[in-house]
């Protein structure tokens, strides 16, 4: 019905200020809501990116013993042929670019006098290049070089704490394959910087050669660690890894793949927590802006109570009240709700393009652990976007019903003699 | 033969507890095409009349007949069914919708009615609007209309669905003398050339001087009813 | 709950160890290759088998006093202790932190008696593996007695004068990789057939720990160490001292000690 729209449409634009008022409210909220989600992704995509980059790669291949053992990080229950296996696993998926494998170990690193618990990883070092980012995360010095050159690479913050610098050697202790202690004396070849606080104060990475010397694994693997290209959005990480662990373990019967998915089940966990509180925030938002509207159009219908009484007078019955009112509560709803999305997706645009620095805001601060550091960057996020503009659709109508319905329930012969 | 006839109309309102009588047993025939005017001091009840005529009010006692229909007794949808299809009303404030052009407060009977095409409604307002001379005013809003000029878009939209009554509460008390005389001739014309009725309350001699007949009331009851 | 009350009793398993591990270095040559080395020096395993001979106990009983400095800090636990041969030992600590918990090895066993929680500890499988903490010595350290046997083989390298006294210094190198330490020295005093110091070598080569006798006290004719000292190579300042005093061999001691019935009691 035209009219009606005409009426509404027009009244809406009548009272710029009680509008724009409330359309800000709505703006600013579903624009905040969508900024919020987009960084909440984004925040799991750096955290996952991050643990894919440097701790946890893509997929994980690793016997079923080994991973029901974790706890113990023992130096047992290795893949068996490690080599054929890798080969099995670069070519189960197309998405996997490159396999490397790697062997983690309990260590104790000291100077002599201050020892310190870390834990210690035996890497090819060509090959661990290719898929995960510490060698390239190499601040001072150099990355690892294959063979057994007595040399190890760790964290510059580990480093430092040892008093220890490039060049200097460090006494690495460990539990060998064989359940006894041995030590000894490595060159720091490359002290890393890596984002993650973690691999910074207590990682230390050997070569295999350098790992077996110390440890007598005699060329035992692990763990196998897939690297693939960066997918776009964190949801199609999830589902590609979860797609490539799925081929992985059908290439190789008998040995777990575990996805990201798997690998950041604790973190991912901890964001549904988060996920709640953001949507706590929207509810939040959402209520003011539906007290917003419920006052604008309560004074839209005080405002024009003998207008009211014309309309009924001339035969419109009161449902036809109730929906001019409720209309216009939704027409603010509407420009409120796309100026929001649009506010959103602007804000999202920066997030993308330009990121946010995360130590230039929150310094460097302990994450309690999770790999939440660098450039922050958001993710495109159209289905909350989509999300906010019906939500505010929806907190438009049911707000602006309750002052609509009181309009609608007035008394026709009060409403004209209204002055 | 009469269109509308009240019978023994008794309006109650309740005011804080004290039952007010605006309308105490008032008979009434009103016939086809009259031109009235009832008058009568400040709450003697001429507004209460003219709400229970138009349905707007339902009377406490009494019987309402339109057109051979009881209306007393009839549910909300019923009466604006009535409403919009047999009455108009013309106010003493105009009541023009301020949003809306001149053009679409003419047209809005017809889109409540919702009986005819946008087109059709668009053409009857046209028409209507020539006849109370303002086609050159049909895009303007209300507010950059003079007194006269809106209370004549009122009657141009109160005419504009054809109705059987016209009821006008103190169609001129908010104009000139001279503005209200044209708004009188204005309406005196419309129920000659169409046979409108017309039932208006008014204080106005003007008006009352030009009304056919004049019914008087005082305190709720119908002191006087005369006939030229 | 477990790994706190594992923690508490590290330092008990050194005493222990310490309390046995006089018994079994020596014991540990039992049957050991024969050594290439030249005429003057004796077989190895004949001089091992005379250290061995030297402190074999039938019975052992006496008041230890562990003193463990770590990172610049000394603790020190003092406890009653009693051993049959070396496959039985119990101790019961009495410094005030430990007062009442005790600790039993029978054979290849261990169990920990907590009284203020009254519960019971079995140490066992990976947990015996465990590296301790507070002191200088493994969990196994405390169970290793003839194991050694099977894993190391010997021979006497030189004679050699150690703070005044000759010994031969006897090299221990590991038939298996499962050895606790790749290689060994023991330093054998030549008249007194007692260990008076031991050097610990991991796989790399590098020296892990020494131990050294502090103090030997003549009991019965022959010469017991009652004061020892373990020495961690890798950390600098981390030691632990074990002196026994009230020392008794061969005591009368009944089999019903070393029972989980009286480790609870």
């Amino acid at each position: 019905m035209g009219t009606l729209w005409k009426i509404a449409y027009r009244n809406v634009w009548r009272h710029k200020r009680r509008t724009a008022i409330t359309g800000v409210v709505l703006c600013v909220g579903i624009g905040l809501f969508i900024m919020a989600d987009s960084m909440l992704v984004g925040m799991d995509r750096l955290t996952i990116d991050n643990m894919v980059d440097y701790t946890e790669s893509f997929l994980k291949l690793r016997t079923p013993e080994y991973v029901a053992n974790l706890a113990g990080t023992p130096l047992a229950h290795g893949i068996p042929d490690p080599a054929a296996a890798a080969k099995a696993l670069a070519a189960a998926d197309p998405r996997i670019s490159a396999v490397t494998p790697r062997t983690r170990f309990v260590a104790r690193v000291s100077n002599y006098v201050e020892e310190i618990p870390v834990v210690a990883t035996a890497v090819d070092p060509e090959r661990d290049a290719a898929v995960f980012r510490i060698a390239a995360s190499v601040g001072a010095g150099r990355w690892l070089e294959a063979g057994a050159t007595r040399s190890v690479v760790m964290g510059a913050a580990l480093a430092s704490e040892l008093g220890l610098g490039l060049g200097d050697s460090v006494l690495v202790a460990a539990n060998t394959a064989y359940e006894n202690v041995n030590a000894d004396e490595y060159a720091i070849v490359g002290l890393l910087e890596t984002p993650i606080p973690e691999i910074n104060q207590s990682a230390v990475y050997v070569s295999y050669a350098d790992a077996d010397g110390l440890l007598g694994i005699d060329g035992l693997v692990t763990e196998l660690c897939a690297a693939a290209a960066r997918p776009p959005t964190f949801a199609a990480l999830l589902s590609g890894s979860a797609g490539a662990a799925a081929a992985a373990a059908k290439a190789l019967p008998g040995l777990e793949a575990d996805s990201i998915g798997e690998l950041a089940q604790g973190y991912l966990a901890m964001r549904q927590m988060k996920g709640k509180f953001s949507q706590i925030l929207i509810l939040v938002v959402l209520l003011i802006a539906g007290v917003g509207i419920v006052n604008t159009v309560l004074m839209s219908v005080y405002a024009r109570i003998r207008e009211i009484g014309v309309l009924r007078a001339y035969g419109m019955r009161p449902r036809e009240i109730r929906r001019l009112f409720t209309l216009e509560g939704v027409i603010v709803g509407f420009f409120g709700s796309a100026a929001g999305v649009a506010l959103g997706l602007l804000l999202v645009w920066y997030l993308v393009a330009v990121g946010i620095p995360l130590e230039a805001f929150l310094g460097k601060i302990d994450m309690g652990g999770i790999p939440l550091a660098g450039t922050m960057r958001g993710e495109w996020n159209l289905g909350t976007a989509a999300v906010g503009l019906v939500f505010g659709l929806v907190v438009s109508f049911v707000s602006a019903r309750i002052p609509a319905k009181r309009a609608a329930r007035l008394e026709v012969t009060d409403a004209l003699r209204f002055a | 033969m009469a269109i509308l006839s009240l019978e023994k109309i008794r309006k109650v309102y309740d005011k804080g507890g004290n039952p007010v009588v605006a309308l105490g047993g008032v008979d009434l025939e009103i016939g086809k095409g009259e031109y009235l005017a009832v008058v009568g001091p400040s709450g003697s009840g001429k507004t209460t009349l003219l709400n229970i005529i138009g349905c707007l009010d339902a009377p406490t006692e009494g019987r309402l007949v339109y057109a051979d229909r009881e209306l007393r007794g009839l549910g909300e949808r019923e009466l604006s069914e009535y409403r919009k299809e047999h009455v108009s009303f013309i106010f003493q404030s105009f009541n023009l919708i301020p949003v809306l052009t001149v053009i679409e407060n003419v047209e809005l009977p017809l889109v409540i009615e919702r009986k005819l095409k946008p087109t059709e409604i668009r053409a009857r307002a046209r028409e209507l609007l020539a006849a109370v001379g303002l086609s050159d005013k049909e895009g303007r809003y209300p507010r950059e209309l003079s007194g006269g000029q809106e209370q004549r878009v009122a009657i141009a939209r109160a005419l504009v669905k054809n109705p059987i009554v016209v009821l006008a509460d103190e169609p001129t008390a908010n104009l000139d003398s001279h503005t209200a005389e044209e708004i009188v001739e204005l309406m005196r014309r419309v129920n000659q050339e169409r046979n409108t009725t017309f039932v208006f309350s008014t204080h106005d001699r003007l008006v009352m001087e030009h009304a056919r007949r004049i019914v008087t009331l005082r305190d709720g009851a119908v002191t006087g009813d005369e006939r030229r | 709950m477990r790994i706190t009350m594992l923690r508490r009793a590290a330092p008990v398993f050194a005493a222990l160890a310490l309390a046995l591990a006089a018994g079994a270095v020596p014991a540990a040559a039992q049957g050991a290759a024969r050594t290439p080395a030249g005429p003057e020096l004796p077989q190895a395993e004949e001089l091992l088998r005379r250290v061995d001979a030297n402190q074999a106990f039938g019975s052992i009983e006496y008041s230890g006093r562990m003193e463990i400095a770590s990172g610049g800090k000394t603790r020190v636990k003092t406890m009653r202790a009693s051993a049959l041969g070396d496959a039985k030992a119990l101790v019961e600590f009495t410094n005030p932190e430990d007062r009442g918990v005790r600790m039993l090895k029978v054979g290849k066993e261990l169990w920990m008696y907590f009284p203020k929680e009254n519960d019971t500890v079995k140490i066992s499988g990976h947990l015996l593996k465990e590296g301790m903490m507070g002191s200088d010595l493994s969990y196994e350290d405390a169970l290793e007695s003839d194991a050694l046997l099977e894993k190391y083989s010997a021979a006497v390298l030189r004679a050699e004068d150690l703070e005044g006294r000759p010994c031969w210094v006897v090299e221990l190198k590991a038939k298996t990789p499962t050895a606790n330490y790749d290689r060994r020295l023991v330093w054998v005093d030549r008249e007194r057939y007692v260990g008076l110091r031991g050097e610990m070598y991991a796989r790399s080569g590098k020296l892990l720990k020494t131990t050294r006798v502090l103090e030997l006290s003549r009991i019965g004719g022959r010469w017991f160490p009652v004061s020892s000292e373990i020495e961690s190579a890798l950390k600098k300042g981390s030691r632990t001292i074990v002196t026994m005093s009230e020392l008794k061999l061969d005591a009368a001691i009944p089999a019903s000690r070393f029972t989980l019935g009286e480790l609870t009691k």
